[in-house]
């Protein structure tokens, strides 16, 4: 029989609507007897829901955070990083007393048979050549029981050179003219710094620019020089603190000098008798009359004689040395903007007009009457590389080695490079006029010798810095890895330290 | 070309040597060769090809009926290897000054030299050997080997010992011509010995080279360089340290002079402070996902990179201006037993020596 | 097809080693035993035929006919259903001639005669039969230990069965002409690291070194560089004893240094050939074959992947 009931009524029977049916829950069999728990349990949080889709190509563990930045201390106070930049250290304790060292003094700097030695400074200078600031912080004095220089070639002549000058007999009063060049490295500045320590031994009176630099860039202030030159600019903190290194390192000198003229400018502060230390204190208390004060002493120091009614307390001014490290930087424009808003060049600060000036031959009388040695010395470090500077160091090296100017062969400066003719012409001298003054000269500063350098670096193992047997073979490779002896990478080489040994 | 002592011009010299010498107790060089190269690949030839084939080789032309007889395998035994090494350096006329030459060499040394070189061993010694010394004939009153006949022995022994004469003089003179076409290709002086730190690439000492290496940052090893003789300019230059009698230095010289032996200073600091151990977490050895603690010893570079590291780390909380000089002035603390270095090298310690017992569950394991 | 696969050639290898000692006494039974049998078949299905008719005797049985020619045809190496059988036949050859002269003194391989073996592809070509890389390295290797017994007593059958394996010609016969001192007495050296290269001309002198016609001091500001790129003088200690004069292209101030260092030691070599050791121990004539690896495409760098991003 069939069924009266249709199957395919029965496949498409329409499902019941849901909210006739009870509803229905999938929770856990086991316990459909009982269901109240359930029906009213909160509904069960959907996993991952949040976390979005997976994630793939990312770090899973959970190990893997970010490191967290380190809790520094604070920054050093401001001016901290340049005092330690700009500390001098001049002895270290740890090192060696070095036997037998013998001592800056008018015998030894003469000495040929010193050469290849090192000559202690001694101790009593240190603080006129700090007040000078002869040293400088790179300059390896901080691993050394007291500071010493090489005896070199160039340091015997400038001892013979200094000695003639100062003592009696024909060189006597003579002003000598140099400019000191060379490669990174090969001791310019220590040159510098053996010449004013001679000179100190010698009762000199020293004048130093140790950093021509912070005169161009700016840092100092400046000021028309008067209303009649409106383009000359002075610098009066600048020349207070010149004043002051030159009271500090010369003061026993400068304490026996007296005052031998009438300062017009100065007229209400010098009084007759007063010394030339009282007269450069004027300057450094009160800036605003620093270069007044400042040409006030340089008239004095350069006097030859005294004026009437000063007669009584004269006496024969020393002679002077005159250095500046680093020329090229007043070779250019300075920082300096006139009210045109104009840079200033730096041969129109009065300053640097005045350090330069000297180069020229004096008219009637030599740039330092009294006798003495300009040494100025260009820097390889940190130097701007200035063209017509370039070439006028070459010609001062051709009329040195005897070429006229007219010569063909005579360096001239390429018309079209734009060379700057201010620089060229400040150390254009033609032939001094004035017997005792001598020509501007170059002195191109090289590397050690074979036995110089061995001697330097027997100082270093004799200061127990060095733990190697050394041998004419040994020095001979240093000297090679410096470059042919430049003193500066010797010493890096003295102090480099590969293993215990 | 290298001072390589060819063997093989020696051995063309040896087979005459050989045909008399097979049966005398004292083997040569050349025998020790080639027994060394049938037992390295006997394997491959097994055992019936190996003997054949060196006796085809060695005895070629003997013909003597002694090389037919078949040995028994404790005659005419092979020296020990250090035995050979110590001929052969010899030979070489290398002196024997404590290095080993070979790798044979340093597997020790034949107890008959050691007794040579010390007289009050030689007090000590067996008997036996005080007998072989007092009699000096070169007979011995027992007998080591079996099947030897004393007779044979005396026969050939004089003619062996001038036949063994010359062949070694040959064989000096082959090195010395050999050490003079040597010196021929050189100009100036000769070099004799190159130290490792005259290596171009190991040209610095270990630790200065680890240390610069962990003070480089983004590949710049110029500037590590520099902040390094920083370190090292500083050390030297510091006061002397003040050890901590509670954490004090690894024994050296004495702290006041410390100062002038820079790279050693740095390295009796690095040492001191380096850990032995590291503390590695394990899961899954206890069980339940429970990680545990368990010490591992670090080799001397592990040690010391911790360190380095630590004292790096240590140096960020300081206030100076520059890196190389917060790190010298934590190495001067370190070496003076002020540092926080110190504490942790001892936290590690304690973890370690509680975690000792964790290593047997490590063992269990395996 | 199957056979061709690696794999089953590992394992015919694998039998048919374990064969060959076998084969020896396995021969003669195997054709004995099948050419006995089909002479008795044949006389038996003859006189069944022959049985309505009239009965003949059987002729003789020739046993030589059967000897000569077995019924199926046996291959001649038991290589043979392997993928590769010439193959594992030299290699089987090769292993026994290295077992029977194992003993034989060998010399250092630096001493052992250069030999040029057969290319891979030309090995193939050879055999006319795929070799898998991996098993012809190893016969290369055979060879070689084969070619390190001392040339002077090798037996006559292990050289000419090496001989089989050179390549045609003879790639290293020609060697370049060693380098010689000029008249001006300067030795030239040259040599390369990472993207530089340097020549380096070296006369006897006094120690003066120059660089691109710079000093070394300008031309290598860092003292470790100038200290490289004299090292080859400076472990020898003769430092004081020539002057260098070098050109360095390319590349940084450290490969320009290192570079130099080579060709130093090449020039040094000229001059003196004799401090070959000390150079080789000082690391100087070690070529660093290293280069900066090339960025690909689709990659950020030479390796890095640019990061994975879903949309």
């Amino acid at each position: 029989m069939v069924s009266s009931f249709c199957w395919g009524c029965l496949t498409r029977l329409r499902p019941t609507p849901r909210a006739v049916l009870p509803p229905t829950v999938a929770a856990p069999r086991a316990a459909a007897f009982h269901t109240s728990t359930v029906r009213y349990a909160l509904p069960t949080k959907k996993k991952n829901s949040l976390d979005g889709p997976p994630k793939y190509r990312q770090a899973k563990s959970a190990r893997m955070k970010k490191k967290k930045p380190v809790e520094r201390a604070r920054p050093p106070p401001v001016g901290e990083r340049k005092a330690l930049r700009k500390r001098i250290v001049l002895s270290n304790p740890n090192a060696l007393e070095v036997e037998g060292m013998q001592d800056f003094t008018s015998e030894t700097m003469v000495d040929a048979r010193l050469r290849g030695s090192i000559l202690g400074l001694p101790v009593p200078m240190l603080t006129q050549l700090r007040a000078v600031e002869a040293f400088k912080p790179k300059q390896g004095w901080s691993i050394f029981r007291r500071p010493g220089t090489v005896v070199r070639r160039e340091t015997l002549e400038l001892g013979r050179l200094i000695d003639s000058i100062s003592n009696e007999g024909q060189d006597k009063g003579r002003s000598v003219k140099k400019i000191v060049t060379g490669v990174r490295g090969s001791g310019k500045t220590v040159h510098l710094l053996q010449a004013m320590a001679m000179a100190f031994t010698k009762q000199w009176v020293v004048f130093t620019v140790p950093e021509p630099q912070d005169l161009v860039i700016a840092h100092t202030g400046y000021a028309p020089l008067s209303d009649e030159t409106p383009n000359l600019y002075v610098q009066n903190e600048a020349t207070a603190t010149l004043l002051s290194r030159t009271v500090v390192a010369n003061e026993q000198v400068l304490k026996t000098l007296h005052v031998s003229r009438e300062h017009a400018a100065l007229k209400s502060s010098v009084k007759a008798g007063m010394t030339l230390e009282e007269l450069a204190k004027l300057g450094i208390q009160d800036p605003a009359i620093a270069w007044t004060v400042f040409q006030a002493l340089w008239a004095e120091l350069t006097a030859t004689s005294a004026a009437s009614g000063f007669d009584k307390n004269f006496k024969p001014r020393p002679p002077m040395l005159v250095t500046v490290d680093g020329l090229a930087h007043w070779m250019k424009n300075s920082e300096y903007r006139s009210v045109e808003f104009e840079p200033i060049h730096a041969h129109d600060l009065v300053f640097v007009r005045h350090f330069l000036g000297l180069l020229k031959p004096g008219t009637g009388k030599p740039a330092l009457p009294n006798g003495g040695l300009l040494l100025y010395s260009t820097s390889a470090s940190n130097n701007p590389t200035i063209y017509s500077f370039e070439v006028a160091l070459k010609q001062i090296a051709a009329r040195q080695a005897g070429l006229n100017a007219s010569a063909p062969e005579f360096p001239q400066a390429d018309p079209y490079s734009g060379a700057d003719k201010r620089v060229i012409d400040a150390f254009d001298s033609s032939k001094p006029t004035v017997a005792k003054e001598g020509m501007l000269e170059l002195q191109t500063l090289g590397g050690l010798t074979r036995d110089e350098a061995r001697g330097f670096m027997e100082y270093f193992a004799r200061s127990g810095l060095l733990r190697e047997k050394i041998n004419d073979e040994w020095v001979g490779e240093k000297w090679s890895l410096a470059g042919g002896g430049v003193i500066g990478e010797l010493e890096k080489l003295g102090r480099r330290l590969r293993v215990t040994d | 070309m290298p001072p390589r002592l060819n063997l093989f011009n020696a051995r063309t010299a040896v087979p005459v040597f050989r045909q008399t010498s097979i049966n005398v107790s004292r083997p040569s060089i050349a025998t020790t060769i080639n027994s060394n190269r049938s037992t390295r690949h006997g394997l491959k030839t097994g055992l019936s090809s190996s003997t054949p084939m060196q006796k085809r080789y060695n005895s070629s032309a003997s013909g003597g009926d002694n090389s037919e007889r078949p040995k028994a395998p404790t005659e005419d035994p092979l020296p020990h290897v250090s035995e050979e090494a110590a001929e052969i350096s010899k030979i070489m006329d290398k002196k024997c000054d404590g290095t080993p030459a070979s790798p044979e060499l340093e597997q020790g040394t034949p107890i008959s030299e050691i007794l040579q070189r010390d007289k009050e061993a030689q007090k000590h010694m067996p008997k036996v050997m005080q007998d072989q010394i007092k009699s000096s004939t070169g007979t011995r009153s027992f007998s080591t080997s079996t099947r030897r006949s004393q007779a044979e022995l005396h026969g050939q022994g004089k003619s062996f010992d001038e036949q063994t004469a010359a062949v070694m003089a040959s064989m000096i003179s082959q090195v010395n011509q050999q050490a003079e076409e040597f010196h021929d290709g050189i100009k100036f002086d000769p070099v004799e010995t190159l130290p490792k730190t005259e290596n171009f690439r190991t040209r610095y000492d270990s630790l200065l080279e680890q240390f610069t290496k962990l003070l480089m940052t983004d590949g710049k090893l110029s500037r590590a360089q520099k902040d390094m003789a920083f370190i090292l300019d500083h050390l030297r230059t510091a006061p002397p340290p003040q050890p901590n009698p509670k954490r004090p230095l690894l024994p050296g010289p004495p702290a006041p002079q410390l100062p002038l032996n820079p790279v050693l200073y740095l390295t009796l600091i690095v040492d001191s402070v380096a850990p032995l151990i590291k503390i590695r977490q394990q899961k899954g050895i206890a069980g339940g996902g429970a990680s545990v603690q368990i010490p591992v010893p670090l080799a001397l570079r592990q040690r010391r990179r911790t360190a380095i590291k630590w004292i790096i780390d240590g140096s960020d909380k300081r206030r100076d201006s520059k890196f190389a000089q917060r790190v010298a002035n934590e190495l001067v603390a370190v070496a003076e037993g002020r540092s926080g270095v110190w504490d942790k090298r001892e936290q590690q310690h304690k973890l370690g020596i509680a975690g000792r017992s964790n290593l047997g569950m490590v063992g269990g394991r395996r | 097809m199957a056979l061709q696969s690696p794999n089953c050639i590992v394992h015919a290898m694998q039998s048919v080693r374990r064969t060959v000692q076998l084969r020896s006494f396995l021969h003669t039974p195997k054709i004995s035993l099948r050419s006995n049998v089909p002479p008795i078949l044949s006389q038996q299905r003859k006189n069944a035929r022959g049985y309505a008719t009239e009965v003949q005797a059987a002729p003789e049985i020739e046993f030589e006919k059967f000897y000569t020619q077995p019924a199926r045809i046996v291959p001649a190496s038991p290589a043979y259903f392997s993928g590769s059988p010439k193959f594992i036949d030299h290699l089987l050859n090769l292993e026994t001639i290295l077992a029977k002269w194992a003993s034989l003194p060998t010399v250092a391989p630096s001493e052992a005669p250069r030999m040029a073996w057969f290319k891979l592809a030309q090995f193939r070509d050879f055999v006319g039969e795929p070799v898998p890389t991996k098993k012809y390295k190893n016969l290369i290797k055979i060879l070689q230990r084969l070619n390190r017994i001392d040339p002077k007593i090798m037996p006559i059958e292990v050289r000419d069965t090496l001989k089989t394996f050179l390549r045609p010609g003879n790639p290293y016969g020609n060697k370049p002409a060693p380098a010689t001192v000029d008249e001006m007495g300067r030795a030239r050296g040259r040599g390369k690291r990472k993207t530089s290269s340097a020549v380096v001309h070296l006369v006897e002198g006094e120690g003066d070194v120059m660089v691109n016609g710079k000093t070394l001091v300008e031309a290598f500001p860092r003292l470790h560089d100038r200290e490289s790129a004299t090292w080859p003088l400076r472990c020898t200690s003769r430092l004081d004893k020539y002057n260098v004069w070098a050109t360095a292209r390319g590349g940084g101030v450290t490969g320009q240094a290192e570079a130099i260092t080579l060709a130093l030691a090449r020039a040094l070599l000229v001059h003196e050939p004799g401090l070959k050791p000390v150079l080789r121990k000082a690391g100087v004539i070690t070529v660093d074959a290293r280069r900066v690896e090339r960025k690909k495409p689709g990659h950020v760098k030479a390796r890095k992947m640019p990061t994975w991003v879903k949309r």
